[in-house]
Parts: C-alpha cells; sequence; structure tokens
C-alpha cells in the first residue's frame, strides 16, 4: 500500500480553498459536505521526496474561517500537514491565515504548511504588496502565487507540501 | 566607606537584610520549591477554573508519565486498577450475557413462527438448520481499521469491490465521527457506534489506538459486536506500538491483515432467502397450502368413495343372477338396490359383513344360462353319470340316463323358466367302448391280440383267414370305429402252410447209383402225408396248392445220361407219391441242375426234391415269408 498522509486546507471564506485543490485531486465525495459536516475529503496521489515514490495525500478541506471555531480545529488533530490559502484580492486573508497558523501551532506545534495565496488572475483587484510576501517568505514561510482558475502553480505548491511532508517525517 | 556602609546599614538596613533573605529564597531550590508548593493547587485550581489551558497543557505530560509508570511498575499499576478491573469484568460479562439473551430471544421469537415452519418446510431443510440460517443474516462486507488519531486507513479487508476510495471513505467516516461527537456529546465521551443505512448497518468499535468500522449487510446479532470488539483488544494488545506509532506509513501493517479478513469471515447471508420472504408472503404460502391440502383431501376422498361405488357396481354387474339398479352411499355405507335371482350367490360378503355395503335386492327369476342350469339341476337332480347343459334354450342331457330319468327331464324341464327344449346326447364312445363293442361283434380268437387307439382297432397275431376277411363286416356297426389296421395279423393257414412246406422241404429221397429209389416206405408214406395235408390246407383256403419234385444227380456219370436220370428220379418219386394217395395233378417234375464241382460218386446228391406252393387269386404265395397273406 502506498504511504498517506492526512493534511488539512485552512484559510478565510472564499479564499478558493476548494477551488484550489478541485481539479488537482481525486474528488470522493460531493462538496455538500462541506456545508453539513464542515469537512470534505479528497485524495491526491503523487511522487514525492528524494526518492520519488508514490505518496498519497489525504486532503481534508475545512468549511471557511467564519465558522472555524474549536470545534473545526479539532479536524487539523492527526495531521502531518496543512494548506494554508488566503486571498490576493483581500488582503485580510493573509493577516487571517496568519492568525490560523499560529494558532495550528499553538493547538498541534510546528507542522509543515505551505502558504498559498491565490487568484492571481485577478490582478487588477491584487491588494498583498509585493514587500508583504517577501517578508512572509523571509520569515521562512513558503508562499507560492496561484491561480485556481488557471491552475497556475497549484501543482507546484502541492508538491512542495509533500516534499515537506516526508522530510518531517524523514529520519 | 565604613561610614557610609554604616549610614546604609542605618537607613536600609532592614531593607537589605529582607533583600538578601530573598535572593537567597530564589537562589535556593528547595525554597522556591516550597513556594510553588505552597500556591501550586491554588494556581492550578484558577487556572482550571478560568479554561482548559493547564488541562490541555498538563495532558501528554500525564499521558506520558502513567505510559512511563505502567512499564516501569506494572504491578504497583495493577494493584492500584484492581478495584475497577473488577467492576469493568462484571460489567463486560453483563454486555456479552445481554447479547447472548437477545440472540437466544431472537432464535427463539423465530422458532415459535408458524410462517418460520412453512419456510422451513418450503426450503426442504430441518427447521432447527432453517432457524440458523435466518438467524446469520447478516455479511460482514468490509473492514476498516481506522488510525484513531488522524483518522487514515490502517488497514482495509473487503468481500466486495469498493467503490469508493478507502482512504477517503476512512478519513470521512472519522470525520463524521468527530462532528457527531462534537456536536452531540455532552462531555465529549462516547462516540458513534452504529448507523443504519436500509439493509446495511455500519458498526464501530472504538479502541484507543484504532477504531474497527463494519459495514455489515443484513441484521447482526448483538454477539458479533463482542466478536468484532475481540479482534480489536487483540490488536491493540500484539500491535500496540505499530498502532501509536502509525503516520501513514502502511509498510508493517500487512501483519494486522489475518485479523481483519477474519471478521469477513463471519456468518454469510444467503441472498435469496432474503428477498421476498417476507411474512405476509409466508401466510399466503401458507393459506394456499392449507387450502390446497383441504381440497386435494376433498377431492381424493371423493375420487375414493366414486371409485368404491364403481367398484361395487362392477362386481355386481360381473355376477349372474343379480341386476343393480342403483347405487347410493350415505354415511360411508353404500347400498344397492335391484333384483336377485334366489339362486345367485351373494357376492361383497367381506363388505356387507363390515357394514360397509347393504344389499337391497327383490327376487326374480332370472333367464341368464348359468342361473338356467342351476335352476335346471335344482329340479331335476341327475344322476352322477348324466350332465345337464343349456344350449340357446335347449337343455342338452348328457350320458345315459335310464328311462325313469327321462321320463322326469321330459315332464318337468319345459316348465322349467328358460328352458325351451331338451336334447338327449349319448356321450361319444371310448376307445374302451369300442375295442368291448369290437369283441363282442367279431369275437377274438385265442391267437389273435386286438387294441383300440384313437379309436382305429389293431389286431396283431394270427387268425383264421376267413375271421380276418369278415372282419370289416362285422365291425361295421361298432359305434365310434374309425378303421381297422391288421398290417400285424398272420393267417392261421399261412402259418400251417410255411410249417408243411418247411417239414416238406426237409424230406429228401434218397436214390441209388441206378434209378433205384433207397427209402423205406415210411419215409415216402411221411413225405406224401405232408404233402397231402398241405394240398388239403391250401384247398380249403381257395388256394392253389403246387408240388414240384426235381431230381438231382451227383458229379459221376455222363452229363446227357445224368439229366435222363434226373428227371427219371423225379418221375419215380412223382409214382410212389401217387402210389401214397397223393393226387397227381398238383404234382409236376423237373429235372434239377447238375451237380458241379468234381465227377465224384456222391450219395447225398441222389436225391429228389419236394417244394410246394400255394397261391391265391392275387398271385401270392402263401409260403412266402415275405407276402406275409
Amino acid at each position: 500500500m502506498i504511504p498517506t498522509r492526512k493534511i488539512c486546507i485552512i484559510g478565510d471564506f472564499g479564499v478558493g480553498k476548494t477551488s484550489t485543490v478541485a481539479r488537482f485531486v481525486h474528488n470522493v465525495f460531493s462538496e455538500k459536505y462541506l456545508t453539513t459536516v464542515g469537512v470534505k475529503i479528497d485524495t491526491k496521489t503523487m511522487k514525492a521526496g528524494d526518492a520519488g515514490g508514490d505518496l498519497k495525500l489525504v486532503i481534508w478541506d475545512i468549511a471557511g474561517a467564519d465558522r472555524f471555531s474549536a470545534v473545526e480545529f479539532s479536524y487539523l488533530r492527526g495531521a502531518a500537514g496543512y494548506l494554508l490559502v488566503a486571498d490576493g484580492t483581500r488582503r485580510n486573508t493573509v493577516d487571517i491565515a496568519r492568525r490560523l497558523c499560529a494558532e495550528a501551532e499553538q493547538r498541534f506545534g510546528a507542522l509543515p504548511f505551505v502558504l498559498i495565496i491565490n487568484k492571481t488572475d485577478l490582478t487588477e483587484q491584487w491588494e498583498v504588496p509585493d514587500g508583504t510576501v517577501d517578508e512572509l517568505r523571509s520569515s521562512g514561510m513558503d508562499v507560492f502565487l496561484t491561480s485556481a482558475k488557471t491552475g497556475d502553480e497549484v501543482e507546484t505548491a502541492l508538491q512542495a507540501l509533500a516534499n515537506k511532508l516526508l522530510e518531517s517525517s524523514g529520519p | 566607606m565604613s561610614q557610609i556602609d554604616d549610614i546604609k546599614d542605618l537607613l536600609f538596613g532592614h531593607e537589605k537584610k529582607a533583600l538578601d533573605a530573598l535572593t537567597r529564597r530564589l537562589d535556593t531550590p528547595e525554597s522556591r520549591a516550597a513556594d510553588v508548593a505552597d500556591v501550586l493547587p491554588q494556581s492550578v485550581r484558577r487556572s482550571h477554573a478560568r479554561d482548559t489551558s493547564l488541562a490541555d497543557a498538563m495532558a501528554a505530560p500525564v499521558t506520558d508519565s502513567i505510559r512511563l509508570a505502567v512499564r516501569k511498575h506494572p504491578k504497583a499499576i495493577a494493584d492500584s486498577l484492581f478495584p475497577i478491573i473488577g467492576p469493568a469484568i462484571r460489567k463486560a460479562i453483563a454486555e456479552a450475557l445481554k447479547g447472548l439473551i437477545q440472540s437466544i430471544n431472537e432464535t427463539l421469537d423465530t422458532r415459535l413462527s408458524p410462517s418460520m415452519r412453512f419456510k422451513a418446510w418450503r426450503a426442504g431443510v430441518p427447521l432447527p438448520e432453517y432457524i440458523v440460517q435466518r438467524s446469520l443474516l447478516y455479511q460482514v462486507e468490509q473492514v476498516f481499521l481506522i488510525h484513531r488519531e488522524t483518522g487514515m486507513l490502517i488497514r482495509h479487508a473487503s468481500d466486495v469491490p469498493a467503490a469508493k476510495d478507502q482512504d477517503a471513505v476512512s478519513a470521512m467516516f472519522t470525520a463524521i465521527q468527530d462532528f457527531v461527537k462534537d456536536s452531540f456529546a455532552q462531555d465529549g465521551s462516547g462516540a458513534l457506534e452504529t448507523a443504519d443505512m436500509g439493509e446495511y448497518t455500519l458498526w464501530a468499535v472504538h479502541g484507543p489506538a484504532a477504531m474497527l468500522t463494519c459495514l455489515i449487510r443484513g441484521t447482526p446479532p448483538r454477539a458479533l459486536r463482542n466478536e468484532l470488539a475481540e479482534i480489536l483488544e487483540n490488536i491493540h494488545r500484539d500491535y500496540s506500538e505499530l498502532l501509536l506509532d502509525f503516520a501513514g506509513d502502511t509498510d508493517g501493517t500487512e501483519v494486522l491483515q489475518p485479523d481483519i479478513e477474519r471478521c469477513l469471515q463471519m456468518e454469510k447471508v444467503a441472498p435469496e432467502e432474503r428477498r421476498g420472504a417476507g411474512v405476509p408472503g409466508a401466510a399466503l404460502w401458507l393459506l394456499l397450502a392449507v387450502a390446497a391440502v383441504v381440497i386435494g383431501y376433498l377431492a381424493v376422498t371423493d375420487w375414493n368413495e366414486r371409485r368404491e361405488m364403481e367398484r361395487v357396481r362392477q362386481v355386481l354387474q360381473a355376477q349372474p343372477g343379480i341386476m343393480p339398479f342403483e347405487l347410493e352411499r350415505d354415511d360411508g355405507v353404500i347400498t344397492a338396490r335391484g333384483l336377485r335371482d334366489p339362486l345367485a350367490e351373494l357376492p361383497l360378503a367381506d363388505e356387507v359383513a363390515a357394514g360397509r355395503v347393504r344389499l337391497a335386492f327383490a327376487p326374480f327369476h332370472s333367464l341368464e344360462p348359468a342361473i338356467v342350469e342351476r335352476r335346471a339341476r335344482a329340479a331335476l337332480s341327475p344322476p352322477d353319470d348324466v350332465s345337464l347343459s343349456l344350449e340357446g334354450a335347449t337343455l342338452v342331457v348328457s350320458g345315459t340316463p335310464d328311462a325313469s330319468f327321462r321320463q322326469r327331464v321330459q315332464t318337468l324341464a319345459p316348465v322349467l323358466a328358460g328352458v325351451e327344449a331338451v336334447e338327449f346326447r349319448q356321450a361319444p364312445p371310448t376307445d374302451d367302448d369300442i375295442l368291448r363293442a369290437a369283441r363282442e361283434a367279431a369275437g377274438q380268437p385265442d391267437t389273435a391280440q386286438m387294441t383300440v387307439a384313437g379309436g382305429v382297432l389293431t389286431v396283431t397275431g394270427s387268425a383264421p383267414a376267413a375271421w380276418r376277411d369278415s372282419l370289416e363286416d362285422k365291425l361295421a356297426n361298432v359305434p365310434g370305429l374309425n378303421g381297422i389296421r391288421t398290417d400285424g395279423l398272420q393267417t392261421l393257414e399261412a402259418v400251417r402252410l410255411r410249417q408243411l412246406a418247411d417239414e416238406i422241404a426237409s424230406l429228401p429221397l434218397y436214390f441209388s447209383r441206378d434209378n433205384v429209389l433207397v427209402e423205406e416206405q415210411a419215409a415216402v408214406e411221411t413225405l406224401a402225408n405232408r404233402i397231402q395235408a398241405f394240398i388239403q390246407v391250401a384247398l380249403a383256403a381257395d388256394l392253389k396248392p403246387a408240388v414240384v419234385l426235381t431230381g438231382y444227380t451227383d458229379g459221376s456219370g455222363e452229363s446227357g445220361l445224368n439229366e435222363t436220370l434226373r428227371r427219371s428220379r423225379a418221375t419215380t418219386a412223382r409214382d410212389a407219391l401217387v402210389a401214397m394217395g397223393v393226387a397227381e395233378r398238383f404234382i409236376a417234375v423237373d429235372a434239377g441242375p447238375p451237380a458241379g464241382g468234381e465227377r465224384v460218386v456222391d450219395l447225398a446228391l441222389r436225391r429228389v426234391a419236394a417244394s410246394v406252393a400255394a397261391v391265391d387269386d392275387a398271385g401270392r404265395d402263401w409260403t412266402d415269408r415275405q407276402q406275409k397273406p
């Protein structure tokens, strides 16, 4: 059997968490699970790590942060890492992402993650200054500017997260 | 310097002492520990009252501490747990018993159901076997062993092709578990254990590190949960490290597969039994079956009764002298009504004796031949050597009835019902009768034997020719005689003639060298007597007798002389015989052939031989044995 890792996608409401991964994963359940149960599971099998072996990501897509309370955070339990998503056209979502990251670290310790700032296709409405991105990167974060609409950089971000998962669990 | 110190001492001496004491306390771990100990309980209480952060912070170290303690001081822990292990075990046993009782109740419920009996009968299996089958109407189709913390699938086993991504299913199920628990459990304890979906039941059995989730088709018994729990406990006991360290790498988890697959080997459902086997269907079937049995019983009973009536009717109709008009059946008794001749035998004696058949017949005179014969015999009482039979309406009297019986027949028979005429008929004579009659008619000589076979008379032995020739006339009136055979019969005349002919041939007359008869007178006389007797017998039988005297010579002498001599000798012999009284007209003389061989003197050859014949009108010589006249 292929090794599996649980990851979560967290971020504010409407930043495009579901859309970001939708076209890159194996959709097992319909999106209505998000509104009913508050979580939706997808899987993605990819090559990862130095050895290039298969790795299966079990991706927990958690409903938006406006509902993100202690209840939803419990879904993060047992995750090997997470995908932090912000919306480039809403500057405050980056701050929310930071806060969520801090809370996750507080609750579950330092987990591997990558930050995605989504919606690069909407260049006119882009609000996040390059300085902010540089600042985030210099603080040690892996930041990817992606477009769920075009698929730009999404795969790269997932690949980076997968590699980090193996690094952190490696010997 | 000292003044300043003194001033300091005067001004801050007290504070300095306190500061030193404080510094000492802070520098000394023991005193700090004592200080913390003083405030710790209160601090913990306050922190716990404020929020759960302390509990969160303490959770991991406390868990590690307990784990360490269990490892290092198992006995102490065991001793400490002892008071709670007892109740825990009792509770577990109670749970198990509850499951067992539930299972027994289920079984008893089904056992008492009539529809179950009918279904078992319909399925063609013994009731207990069927109940066991029905009680086990479930099948564990899929088993997930899910890591409790991450929701990741550790192992999976399935009897059916799994449609969904099992990793996703495991994660989703864990999410739903958490969702249900977080949403509805007041204190966060407990867990989702059962979910029902149509014909499927989802059972989750929870362990500290892993959850065993089974998708079951049908209705599993309570006892199955205990078995699943046992399997999960064994997994925890044997592979606790594996479960605790699980982080998504399934390498090494293969050892769990046999335990997981054991869950699949639970009793299986028979799918065709599950469909359409509802109680209403069974009741309908039962009703139909009962109706069929009742209708079948009535039909069979009716058919049997009809068959019995028909049998009685046929028996009665076959019986001479009985005319059944109607048969009716009432309360199991067949009553037959009609007419019966008093001379007819009563049939169905057993049925009548048993009360199953009642015969109600009025008397009448039957004209059926069997009954008419019976009536004639009853009225006429024939003697043993006379038999009566009926041909059409004629009474035939066979045998040799005496005059009084003839009289009785002629008087009584015409008034008997069914008899219109009488005929006396002799019985055909037997061979003995024929033989007796033949002897009576022809007489039988002592020398002859007579037998009759198949009406043909065969006569053997010997008898006078006149008797034989008259036999046909004498026996012409012997009844039953079909023929006479006399092939084996010889006439007495022929016998006598052959006897005499043989004697005559054995009496030659010898001569001397010249033509002188050397025989004594007696020899000639004997020959003459025999010849005369022969002639008399032949004449008496209307035969023509003939005597031939043949003269012979020996080889000596001249041949021409010898022939003369042979004839001369025959003539001499004839003369001698005539002289003795033999009629000359019957005698012929002949010269025999010359003697063959050497020309020597042989007295035995100098002779005359006599031969005789008796010929009838047909030219047969009666002395010839071949002709057997």
